[in-house]
């Protein structure tokens, strides 16, 4: 995975239309971004698809990564989430929560204790960590597995018409902890 | 479509970058964000706020072909229309592989599509004047 100097300069590199930096930028992140694709599509067809979307707009929208604004690998997560998002949508969000390990991986608390682990994390993962159990989970399962309100309300046990209610005070209370 | 009660506002989006809108309120965040500034300022947020937890997804190698396909959408092989979005191709997959073998991106790189580009948009510009003022 390359540094985030490096990245920024091949964003910079490509919205001066360098296609050579677009295709290193590729082999420097597809395999993490791959990841992040298929996380929330779990089928490598679409995920695939997901990620060809997303470099044709990384392509096209490199030019308004701001340095200013973050890390260039959260900006081209973020990015590559909203393709996979939707992508997922357009599939109809059809994957019933029939995987009942889904998102085991993802809630251990080991393996937010590894990616929350440098200085400036310590912070998200604290607050993690002192939400009521039912907001992280849904709060993860989501952001990581693009999990909707359906699948939420049958994974959690919880009532279809107050997921929805759940999950934004969880974001809040998330929010207030973590500004 | 989009709230003006704060708290409300925070929450769509929180859940926009959360990711469990559904598609028609994904699309109207969207479409507000270019006008609204406190919106976009808001999604900013919780983009920075969550990104960490990008890293909870496992790394994985995507289709060894994928980036041949990138490639090949982002320059087709008739230069007609290199920039369109959606290019009116009618059989999209012999296209790949007549393109892949080629080392068509070292050989002239990018730039020759660039002028096309340039000048089909140029090109496109001059028929709408035309048409215009007809």
């Amino acid at each position: 995975m390359a540094d985030n100097a490096t990245l920024a300069s091949l964003l910079a590199r490509i919205a001066r239309a360098d296609h050579a930096a677009l295709h290193s930028l590729y082999q420097a992140e597809a395999e993490r971004l791959f990841g992040l694709t298929n996380a929330i599509l779990r089928n490598r067809e679409a995920a695939a698809d997901a990620l060809h979307d997303a470099f044709l707009r990384v392509a096209e929208r490199a030019g308004q990564y701001d340095p200013a604004q973050g890390d260039a690998a959260a900006w081209l997560g973020g990015l590559v989430r909203y393709a996979a998002l939707e992508q997922a949508r357009r599939r109809g969000r059809e994957r019933p929560s029939d995987d009942l390990m889904l998102g085991d991986a993802a809630l251990a608390p080991e393996a937010l204790e590894k990616v929350l682990a440098g200085a400036e994390r310590k912070r998200l993962h604290w607050c993690l960590a002192t939400l009521e159990e039912k907001y992280r989970r849904g709060i993860l399962l989501a952001y990581v597995h693009g999990v909707s309100h359906a699948q939420l309300s049958a994974r959690l046990h919880l009532p279809m018409a107050s997921v929805r209610g759940w999950i934004r005070q969880g974001l809040l209370t998330l929010r207030d902890c973590a500004p | 479509m989009i709230p003006t009660d704060p708290e409300a506002r925070e929450g769509l989006a929180a859940e926009f970058v959360l990711g469990t809108l559904e598609a028609f309120e994904a699309a109207a965040v969207a479409a507000a964000l270019p006008t609204d500034a406190a919106l976009r300022e808001a999604v900013a947020a919780w983009e920075a706020r969550l990104a960490p937890l990008q890293g909870l997804a496992p790394p994985e190698a995507p289709p060894p072909e994928l980036w041949a396909r990138i490639e090949a959408t982002l320059k087709p092989a008739t230069p007609a229309a290199p920039v369109a979005r959606k290019p009116a191709q009618a059989e999209p997959m012999p296209v790949a592989p007549t393109m892949a073998p080629t080392a068509a991106e070292d050989s002239d790189g990018p730039g020759i599509w660039r002028l096309w580009a340039l000048a089909s948009t140029a090109l496109a510009a001059a028929l709408a004047a035309v048409l215009a003022l007809r």
